[in-house]
């Protein structure tokens, strides 16, 4: 066998080696990331100032629907343990949706007198449920 | 269409930076085609090419030019074509050459020996494809500084001596020019042919051995057995499959230039041919740039080499076997201008250009020295035996005794051992010296790391055993091929050639049945599951990135967290960023105090010294596996819950808590 042949021969099978690791990676990272819920603050600063609405922001979050289905999510809002509301949110499969927990859940917490508050949000969707929750400073 | 794009460009960056410029300055030195097999071609370029990448791309940083895609695709453009320019040049003087003269098997050779590849890759694919998600430890840490590179667009300056830069350039330069991201396969796909080439070095090596006194035929065969004993034959085990998926950069390298390196010797010594031993000095340096373990192990067997070279020399001069001259001419071949003048220019380059981060006194002083802890005074055999496999074990007892054979043959006037070997293994008329030095490498190779692996403390060695037994690999497969040889040759050319084959196959059956008992035991269960959580991890990873300040610490835990190692690639604000709580029995250290901090953060938070811990050094954010150790902080009125996916979950202590 001439030294092109053997090279072509050992050139295909290192080419389909290392194409086909690719490959099944590429996938394996489609079906792997299709399998979970992220739900997380948008803002992972826990201050809150009353006087600047600018970062207001630590109040909302998002949940991320990494499922090939559109995923309807029970969202519960807590502030020291009483609920300011529920609420049915629809999230598209492979997308996130961002909440904004409203100018009344804003309210509340800037009538606090308390200077320290904890903020949960419950998730339930099908048969799973899941809070976070933080501790805000309010200033 | 993306991922078929992103395959095209995958593989001409690993064509382009990997193969090529090895391949053209391989025929600059060897402008006549002759000198290499299409194995040795293949092998030499590939390794050269990791020379070339190293040193040009140090040099390029050197010069304070910026490494990214274009200056990576430049640079190496030019040197494909000064290179390929200068063979041509040199090509043109010389005569045609008439057919393939360095041709090493007939067309059924060419088969057994593409057989024997084909079931080498499905043994390591069958294991690899479940876990090609990089995950593990090793590849974390090495692909932080992996994207350093290719995110600042310059060498790193280590700092420590347990990285070294060998070991990162050549990814860099692979996903600067293709574009793909460390965070991938790219890493596995490089380990992948980085173990290939070495599986094919040794392949080489044993082949060249055994040309100093046996037919071609047979060499080829002891070839072969060696390719299996090492590439199908636990295939799985250290330092393969498992490496390449953990990511044991250095260790892979060594693999591939220990063997290349005394191939090249080993061919200079039959060839008579002074440029490879420079070629085989050049790879010594760059294994030197690669990894300092597989330098140090390599040292001491060279130094062993070295000495059975001297007595076997002194031997043959006592018996009358060789002249002075003749011994002369032979320590010419490795030791000559052109050899000592590329170790020159490397030692040159070494103080000119960077200087390997290991080549201090401290660091050298941790590696040598009595054995400061259990698991580096010495393995017992049974430990040896496993790590290394049964077959190869048995069988390199076998293949000692046939070179040592070879050895006292080559160095006495016994013309009754040398009857024996002709007429049981065809040894070659004009067999000379060589024979005996050839078999010393192969011997010393073996029986020196196993003597480093077991009595330590008689080398002044002071590293885990563990990590040298490794090492055992490769030369127990080399030596493992003779010791099949030396069995099945002299029955089968003896027998009907049927039961031949099946005595062939009863002894290599032995060594599959031997060898391939770790796939199932390393194969995952639960590798979609795995999977998931990996992927989780990089989420969580990339939400603490962007949420976070670069000045907010942040405390990670290697103990449950599935793919810890790579949170740092994905903040990329330090290699000691962020903190991490170490497997437990690290804090247990009888050498140094370690510092416990990290553990208590994370297994007793609110306690006095957790609180005193998130005081001292101002941790805000810990990423754990979900229900792993988190009870702790969903009880605690200090901790926040800002992150939480099915696998993995983010705690906030906010700094107004730090006091509390």
């Amino acid at each position: 066998m001439s030294k092109k042949n053997l090279y072509l021969i050992l050139g295909i099978i290192l080419l389909f080696s290392s194409s086909l690791f690719y490959y099944q990676e590429t996938k394996q990272r489609e079906r792997a990331g299709s399998e979970y819920t992220v739900m997380a603050f948008l803002n992972a600063n826990s201050q809150y100032d009353k006087q600047k609405d600018e970062n207001s922001d630590v109040f909302s979050f998002f949940i991320e629907n990494s499922s090939p289905e559109k995923t309807e999510y029970a969202v519960e809002f807590k502030s020291r343990e009483k609920s300011l509301g529920v609420k049915k949110i629809e999230v598209q499969p492979k997308s996130s949706k961002t909440i904004n927990l409203g100018e009344e859940a804003v309210k509340e917490l800037a009538n606090s007198e308390e200077d320290v508050i904890r903020f949960a949000i419950d998730i339930s969707w099908k048969d799973k449920e899941r809070t976070i929750y933080k501790k805000i400073r309010l200033k | 269409m993306e991922i078929i794009l992103d395959i095209i460009k995958l593989n001409f960056a690993l064509f382009f930076l990997l193969f090529l410029p090895g391949y053209l300055l391989l025929k600059t030195i060897f402008p006549d085609g002759r000198t290499f097999s299409f194995v040795g071609e293949a092998v030499v370029s590939f390794a050269l090419s990791i020379a070339i990448v190293n040193l040009l791309t140090m040099l390029l940083d050197r010069m304070g030019i910026p490494l990214n895609s274009l200056t990576v695709f430049t640079s190496f453009a030019v040197f494909a074509f000064l290179a390929g320019a200068s063979a041509l040049a040199r090509r043109k003087g010389l005569p045609k050459k008439g057919g393939d003269q360095s041709s090493i098997a007939t067309g059924k050779g060419w088969l057994a020996f593409f057989a024997v590849i084909g079931l080498s890759i499905f043994a390591r694919m069958v294991y690899l494809i479940p876990k090609v998600i990089p995950h593990t430890t090793d590849s974390g840490h090495h692909m932080y500084w992996v994207k350093y590179i290719t995110d600042f667009s310059h060498l790193p300056q280590y700092g420590i001596p347990d990285v070294i830069i060998g070991e990162h350039i050549i990814f860099a330069a692979v996903s600067l020019l293709s574009g793909v991201s460390v965070v991938s396969s790219l890493p596995v796909i490089v380990l992948f042919l980085i173990n290939f080439f070495s599986l094919l070095a040794v392949f080489l090596l044993a082949r060249q051995i055994s040309l100093s006194w046996t037919s071609k035929k047979n060499s080829f065969l002891i070839g072969l057995l060696a390719l299996a004993a090492l590439g199908v034959f636990y295939a799985i085990s250290s330092p393969q499959g498992k490496y390449i998926n953990g990511g044991v950069v250095g260790n892979m390298l060594g693999g591939l230039f220990i063997p290349l390196s005394l191939y090249l010797f080993a061919k200079a010594l039959n060839e008579k041919k002074q440029l490879l031993s420079a070629l085989g000095v050049l790879m010594i340096g760059i294994m030197a740039y690669t990894h300092h373990l597989s330098t140090f192990v390599f040292l001491y067997v060279f130094a062993a080499i070295a000495i059975c070279f001297a007595f076997y020399l002194a031997l043959a001069r006592l018996s009358n076997q060789a002249s002075n001259g003749e011994i002369m001419k032979k320590l010419k071949v490795l030791v000559n201008f052109k050899s000592v003048a590329v170790g020159i220019g490397l030692i040159i380059f070494v103080y000119l250009i960077r200087v390997p981060s290991y080549l201090n006194p401290s660091a050298i002083n941790t590696a040598v020295g009595e054995p400061s802890k259990s698991t580096r005074t010495g393995m017992e055999f049974t430990e040896v035996l496993l790590s290394t496999g049964p077959w190869r074990v048995f069988y390199s007892v076998a293949g000692s005794l046939l070179l040592a054979t070879v050895i006292v043959a080559g160095a006495k006037k016994s013309s009754y051992l040398k009857s024996f070997l002709t007429k049981f293994y065809s040894l070659r008329r004009e067999t000379g010296l060589n024979a005996g030095l050839l078999a010393c490498v192969a011997l010393l190779w073996f029986w020196m790391i196993f003597l480093m692996s077991s009595f330590p403390d008689v080398f002044k060695i002071d590293i885990p055993s563990g990590r040298i037994v490794n090492y055992l690999t490769y030369p127990s497969a080399l030596l493992a091929a003779f010791g099949a040889f030396a069995i099945l040759k002299p029955v089968i050319s003896r027998i009907p050639a049927r039961i031949g084959i099946l005595f062939f196959a009863l002894i290599l059956s032995t060594g599959l049945i031997s060898g391939s008992s770790d796939v199932s035991e390393f194969y995952p269960v639960e590798a979609e599951k795995e999977q998931t959580m990996w992927i989780e991890t990089f989420r969580g990873s990339r939400y603490l990135a962007d949420k976070t300040k670069e000045e907010e610490v942040i405390l990670k835990d290697h103990v449950y967290l599935p793919a810890d190692s790579w949170v740092k690639v994905f903040l990329m604000r330090g290699y000691e960023k962020p903190l991490s709580r170490a497997l437990l029995k690290r804090y247990d250290d009888p050498v140094k105090d370690r510092e416990t901090c990290t553990r208590d953060m994370i297994s007793i938070p609110d306690s006095s010294i957790g609180k005193e811990c998130y005081q001292q050094t101002s941790v805000e954010y810990i990423i754990l596996r979900n229900g792993y150790d988190t009870t702790q902080f969903e009880k605690s009125p200090h901790f926040s819950k800002i992150y939480s996916s099915e696998h993995v979950v983010i705690f906030q202590r906010p700094t107004f808590n730090q006091s509390l």
